[in-house]
C-alpha cells in the first residue's frame, strides 16, 4: 500500500509540475502579448501626438496665425477642439519662458509657466516621455511629446499628450490583457492598477520590491511603464505540488511506521520475547520457554513451539546431566571416600599386625610396642572419625535458608573468629550495605572455610601474613579473599574444588573448598581460584547473586 | 376648374387669416411648456408666472388693441394694465396714483412692493434710507415718502399684481388662470423638468437647440472682499491708474467665457454693466510691460492664505477663482476654497441688476452688498430726471471701485433657448421668461 500510495504521489507531482510548466508558458505568451499591444497603442499615442506637435509648430497653421491675430479666447478654442479624450488629453503652447500661450487642457493656466519644462529642455521629446503634467487638480502623470518651433520672431514649444491616471491606466490595461499596469513618473509615486480578482499585494507598489516581482513578473518596456502578469497561480500551484509531495511523503512514511509498528508488534515482540526466554533459559530457568506469549503468526508460533520444545528437553537434558552428575560425583566422592578410607586403615592394620607379631614372639618390649602401636592406632582412628565428620556436614548440606544479611558484618565476624594478631586484614568494603539474600549458617561455613585457608596459607611463608578481604557490591555480588601464602599452582586451580583434593597434605580432609563450592552452587553462585596481584598469592572469588527474600 | 377652385380658396384663407399676434387669440389655444431651470431661478420664474407687472414698457409686440388699452403713463412710455395715470407733488415727496380699479387692491400691492418685503424696489428704498407710508384717499392710492422720490414710476416696475396669468398647480406645476389679468394665456400647464432632454421645449441654457433669446442686460460676477483682504490687496488693484485694468488683463475674461459661456460675455471693469449703465470702454493702459509668467509651483507652507466664497452651483465663479488662484499664487498667496474652515475673507458674487435703472439698480447693489453710500446720495440716486440718477450712480460707482470695495471680473449674458415651436416668449429683465403671450405653432 505504501509503494503504491508512493506510487500515487509521485505521478501526482509529476503531473502537477507539468500543468505549471503549461502555466508558465501561458504567462510568458500573456506577458509577451500584453507588452505588444501595449507598443502598439504607445506607437500609436506617437503617431497622434507627433500630429498635434506638428500642426502647433506649423507656422503657416490656425495656431501661428491665432498666436499673432487671435485672442486668447480664439486661441484655446483652436487647442480644445484639437483635444480627444483618451487620446490627446494635453495640449499646450508654451512660449521661450515656458509660460503657458494656450492650454486646451487647463485654460486657467494662461500666463503661468509650466513646470514640466524644465525637463522638456533635458530630454528629448521624439518618444512619448511620461511627465508629470501640471493639471488644475495638482499633477497627474502623463505621456507627451513636444517639439519646439518658431512662430514668427517667437519661440515656442507645442506639448501635447495623453493622461495616464488611473482611467487611462486600467483602460490600457484592460486592452492590452494585463494584471498589473504601473506608470512610474520621475520622482513621483506610480500609479498602479490590477485586474479584477488578482489580489494586489498589501505593499505599496515599488519596481524593485521584491514583494511584487514575487507576485508579478514584471517587464519594463518603456522607462516607467510596468506591465505585470499575475504569477499567484503559478505560485499557489507549486506550492501545491510541494506539499502534496511532503503530504504524500509523509503519508507514506506514516503508513510505513504503522506497517512497521504493526508487524513489530506481531514478528518483532514474539522474537524479543523468545530472545529474553532464551537469556533465561540461558540462565538457568527452563520454563521461560514455556512462558512465551503464542503467536497470531503461524510461523512465528511455530518457533514459539519448538523453543518451547527445546526448553523441554534441555531441562530434561539438564536434570539428567544432574543426575548423573551427581551420581559422578558421588561416585567419586565414594572413590575418594574409599581411598581415605583405606589410607588409616592401612597403618592401623599394620600396628595390629606388630601387636600380635610381638605377642607371638612374646617380645620383653611387648608393653612398649602394645603403647606406642596403639597410639598409632587411635590416631588412625581419630582421622577417621574426623573423615566422616566432615564427610557427614558435606552430605547432609541442608536447602539454603536465604535472608537478609550484611556480606560486611558476615565476613568481619569469620575473620575475628581466625585472625591471630600477626595477621594484618585489609579490608575494601563497599560504604552501604548491598543487601545480600542468603542462607547466613552455610555462607558463614563457606567463608570460614576460605578464611581458615587463607590464614594458614598467609602463615607458610616467611612474609608478613597478610589478608586482602573485598567486597563488590555488584549482582551477583563479589566477595574476593586474597593471601599472601605461596599461591595454588596452576595445574590444581581446576581441581581444588573436587572432593578430596587438598594442598595441605594430611592435615586437609580435602572437603574444604568442595563444601564452598557446592554452598556456593546452592546459592546459584559460583567460586573461583587465582593469584592475588597485590599480595602475591592466591585469590578466591566467591560469587552470590544477591537475591530476594523468599527466592 | 377644381383646382381653381382651390387656389382661390387658399387665397382667401390666407386672406382672411389674421394677422399672427391676433391669430394666436383665435387660434385653439392648450399644450404644456416644460422649463429646465438652469440659471433661472424658481422663485424668479414663479413670479413671472404668477404675477402681472404694475407697469410696463412699452413693447412694440403688443397688438395695437391692446396696446390702445394700455395707455402710456409717465414721460418714459410706461403702460400698465392698473394705472390710469399719476401725480406728483410736495417736490415728490407725495405721489397720488390713480387705478383703474379699486383703489386697496392696488394699496395693498403697493405697500408690499415698497415697504416691508424684499422686492428690489423695497431694497432701493430702503437702502436710499427712504420711508414710504401707502394709503389710499377715495379712489386715489397716495404714497408718502420721507424724502423727494423721483423715479416712482421706474419704482413701480418692480412691483407686481398677483393676478398672473398662470396659477400654481402643486410642486413645480402652474396652469391657465383664467381670471389672469391680462386674459387667460394660450398655454394651459407650466411644468419644470429636472434634465434639459426632457424640456426639449423651453430650455434655459445655452448650446441647446431652438432660439436664443438673451436677457436686457448680462449678470456681473464681482469680487468682495472683507476689509482685511481690503487692505493687503494682494491683487495690487491700488496702482495708481492701472490696477484694476492690469488685473483685467490677467484675469483673462474671454478666454473663461469661451470656455464656460461660449463667449457670450465680456470682461468689465465697471460694476453696473451695459443694459443698465450706458457703454463704457475698458481702461487699457498703453505701453505696460508683460506680466511675468505665472507658476504653477506649490507654495511654502508659511504662505499668506486668502479664504475664498462662492456658490457651488456657480460654474463661472469656480473658473474664476481657479484663475484667481494661480494670479495670487504667483504673488506669493495662496487661496482656499470651501474645503477650509474659518470665514471668507472674500466673495466672488453673481449679482443681476433688478432694474435697468442707472440709480436703482445702484441703490439695489447697495442693499445687497451692503456698500455704503455716501450722504445726500439718495437724492441723486432718486431723482426724477434718469440722467441725473445716472450721473449720481457712475460717480459712485467710481467711489466704490477707487476704494477697492468691490471688484468686477467680467459679465455674461443671461439667456434662454426656447423651442422653435413656441413663440411669444419675452424674457424679463431679471432674466425670467414671460410665457403669458406665448403659443405653440404647428410643426
Amino acid at each position: 500500500m505504501a509503494v503504491v500510495l508512493f506510487s500515487v504521489g509521485v505521478a501526482t507531482v509529476v503531473y502537477l509540475r507539468e500543468v505549471s510548466a503549461r502555466l508558465v508558458a501561458d504567462q510568458q505568451a500573456r506577458s509577451a502579448t500584453a507588452e505588444r499591444l501595449v507598443h502598439a497603442d504607445l506607437l500609436r499615442l506617437q503617431q497622434r501626438l507627433d500630429r498635434e506637435v506638428g500642426h502647433v509648430l506649423d507656422p503657416r497653421g490656425v495656431a501661428a496665425t491665432l498666436s499673432s491675430r487671435g485672442s486668447a479666447a480664439e486661441r484655446w478654442t483652436w487647442a480644445a477642439s484639437r483635444l480627444e479624450p483618451g487620446r490627446v488629453d494635453v495640449l499646450s503652447v508654451l512660449g521661450d519662458q515656458g509660460e503657458v500661450l494656450t492650454s486646451g487642457h487647463w485654460p486657467a493656466s494662461l500666463g503661468a509657466r509650466d513646470p514640466a519644462i524644465a525637463q522638456m529642455s533635458g530630454l528629448q521629446g521624439d518618444e512619448p516621455t511620461l511627465l508629470m503634467q501640471a493639471v488644475p487638480s495638482g499633477s497627474v502623470p502623463a505621456f507627451v511629446r513636444w517639439g519646439t518651433g518658431r512662430w514668427g520672431s517667437q519661440q515656442v514649444t507645442a506639448v501635447a499628450g495623453r493622461i495616464m491616471d488611473s482611467t487611462a491606466i486600467e483602460g490600457l490595461r484592460a486592452v492590452a490583457g494585463a494584471d498589473l499596469l504601473a506608470v512610474c513618473p520621475p520622482s513621483a509615486p506610480c500609479v498602479v492598477t490590477v485586474a479584477e480578482g488578482v489580489q494586489e499585494p498589501s505593499s505599496t507598489f515599488d519596481p524593485d520590491d521584491a514583494a511584487w516581482t514575487r507576485a508579478l513578473r514584471l517587464g519594463s518596456p518603456y522607462p516607467g511603464l510596468w506591465l505585470g502578469v499575475d504569477r499567484s497561480a503559478l505560485q499557489t500551484l507549486r506550492r501545491r505540488v510541494r506539499l502534496r509531495a511532503l503530504v504524500v511523503a509523509l503519508a507514506g512514511a506514516l503508513l510505513a511506521m504503522g506497517i512497521g509498528l504493526v508487524l513489530s508488534r506481531r514478528i518483532a515482540r514474539p522474537v524479543e520475547a523468545l530472545a529474553r526466554a532464551a537469556d533465561e533459559v540461558a540462565a538457568g530457568d527452563f520454563h521461560a520457554a514455556g512462558r512465551v506469549p503464542a503467536s497470531d503468526i503461524a510461523e512465528v508460533q511455530r518457533l514459539v513451539s519448538a523453543f518451547a520444545e527445546m526448553g523441554g528437553h534441555i531441562e530434561r537434558s539438564r536434570d539428567e546431566l544432574v543426575r548423573a552428575e551427581r551420581v559422578a560425583a558421588w561416585q567419586e566422592i565414594a572413590r575418594g571416600l574409599a581411598h581415605e578410607l583405606k589410607n588409616p586403615l592401612t597403618p592401623i592394620q599394620a600396628s595390629m599386625d606388630v601387636i600380635r607379631r610381638a605377642r607371638r614372639l612374646d617380645r620383653a618390649d611387648f608393653d612398649e610396642i602394645l603403647d606406642e602401636q596403639a597410639g598409632a592406632v587411635v590416631e588412625e582412628v581419630q582421622r577417621l572419625k574426623e573423615l566422616a565428620d566432615s564427610f557427614s556436614r558435606f552430605a547432609r548440606l541442608p536447602d539454603p535458608r536465604p535472608e537478609a544479611l550484611d556480606p560486611r558484618a558476615l565476613l568481619d565476624g569469620v575473620v575475628s573468629l581466625y585472625a591471630t594478631k600477626n595477621v594484618e586484614v585489609r579490608r575494601t568494603y563497599p560504604e552501604d550495605d548491598p543487601g545480600l539474600v542468603a542462607d547466613r549458617t552455610q555462607l558463614h561455613t563457606a567463608l570460614s572455610n576460605l578464611v581458615k585457608n587463607a590464614i594458614e596459607a598467609a602463615e607458610e611463608t616467611d612474609r608478613p601474613p597478610t589478608l586482602h578481604l573485598t567486597i563488590v557490591a555488584s549482582d551477583p555480588l563479589l566477595i574476593a579473599i586474597e593471601d599472601s601464602g605461596p599461591g595454588v599452582a596452576p595445574e590444581l586451580q581446576d581441581r581444588l574444588f573436587t572432593p578430596y583434593v587438598t594442598t595441605k597434605g594430611s592435615r586437609g580432609t580435602g572437603l574444604g573448598l568442595a563444601l564452598v563450592h557446592r554452598i556456593a552452587v546452592e546459592h546459584r553462585g559460583s567460586i573461583s581460584v587465582g593469584r592475588s596481584e597485590r599480595l602475591a598469592g592466591a585469590r578466591f572469588e566467591l560469587r552470590l547473586p544477591l537475591g530476594r527474600q523468599g527466592s | 376648374m377644381r383646382l381653381a377652385a382651390m387656389i382661390a380658396l387658399s387665397l382667401l384663407a390666407t386672406m382672411a387669416a389674421p394677422a399672427p399676434s391676433e391669430a394666436r387669440r383665435a387660434a385653439v389655444g392648450g399644450g404644456e411648456a416644460s422649463v429646465y431651470l438652469g440659471n433661472v431661478d424658481l422663485a424668479l420664474l414663479a413670479n413671472a408666472l404668477e404675477t402681472t407687472p404694475l407697469v410696463e414698457p412699452r413693447d412694440r409686440r403688443i397688438s395695437p388693441d391692446l396696446a390702445a388699452a394700455w395707455p402710456t403713463i409717465g414721460e418714459e412710455g410706461a403702460r400698465s394694465r392698473f394705472l390710469a395715470g399719476l401725480v406728483s407733488s410736495d417736490a415728490g415727496r407725495l405721489w397720488t396714483l390713480v387705478p383703474h380699479g379699486d383703489a386697496k387692491p392696488l394699496a395693498g400691492i403697493l405697500a408690499a412692493c415698497l415697504s416691508g418685503s424684499d422686492a428690489w424696489p423695497a431694497r432701493a428704498l430702503r437702502a436710499a434710507g427712504t420711508e414710504v407710508t401707502v394709503g389710499t384717499a377715495g379712489e386715489r392710492v397716495t404714497l408718502s415718502f420721507s424724502s423727494p422720490v423721483g423715479a416712482v414710476l421706474a419704482l413701480l416696475r418692480g412691483c407686481a399684481s398677483p393676478d398672473g396669468p398662470f396659477l400654481a398647480a402643486g410642486d413645480s406645476g402652474w396652469t391657465a388662470n383664467p381670471a389672469a389679468a391680462g386674459g387667460r394665456p394660450h398655454l394651459d400647464t407650466v411644468t419644470v423638468v429636472t434634465t434639459p432632454g426632457e424640456a426639449a421645449l423651453l430650455a434655459a441654457t445655452s448650446g441647446a437647440a431652438g432660439e436664443l433669446l438673451v436677457a436686457p442686460w448680462p449678470d456681473v460676477w464681482l469680487l468682495v472682499p472683507d476689509e482685511a483682504a481690503k487692505d493687503a490687496d494682494p491683487l495690487d488693484l491700488g496702482v495708481a491708474g492701472e490696477g484694476l485694468s492690469r488685473f483685467s488683463d490677467e484675469l483673462a475674461a474671454d478666454l473663461i467665457l469661451a470656455v464656460h459661456r461660449g463667449g457670450r460675455g465680456a470682461a468689465t471693469t465697471h460694476l453696473l454693466p451695459p443694459g443698465v449703465a450706458p457703454a463704457r470702454s475698458m481702461a487699457v493702459a498703453l505701453g505696460r510691460a508683460p506680466a511675468p509668467p505665472l507658476t504653477l509651483l506649490p507654495l511654502p507652507a508659511d504662505a499668506p492664505s486668502l479664504r475664498v466664497a462662492h456658490q457651488a452651483a456657480d460654474e463661472l465663479a469656480g473658473a474664476l477663482l481657479e484663475r484667481l488662484a494661480l494670479l495670487l499664487r504667483a504673488r506669493g498667496w495662496a487661496v482656499t476654497g470651501a474645503e477650509s474652515k474659518g470665514a471668507p475673507a472674500a466673495h466672488i458674487v453673481r449679482w443681476r441688476p433688478s432694474t435697468p435703472d442707472t440709480g436703482l439698480a445702484l441703490l439695489t447693489l447697495a442693499a445687497d452688498l451692503d456698500l455704503p453710500l455716501p450722504p445726500d446720495s439718495a437724492e441723486g440716486l432718486l431723482s426724477a430726471t434718469r440722467a441725473e440718477r445716472t450721473s449720481a450712480a457712475l460717480t459712485i460707482e467710481r467711489q466704490w471701485l477707487d476704494a477697492r470695495l468691490v471688484v468686477p471680473l467680467l459679465t455674461a449674458e443671461r439667456t434662454l433657448t426656447v423651442s422653435p415651436r413656441l413663440v411669444g416668449v419675452r424674457v424679463r429683465g431679471d432674466g425670467a421668461p414671460v410665457l403669458d403671450d406665448a403659443w405653440w405653432v404647428s410643426p
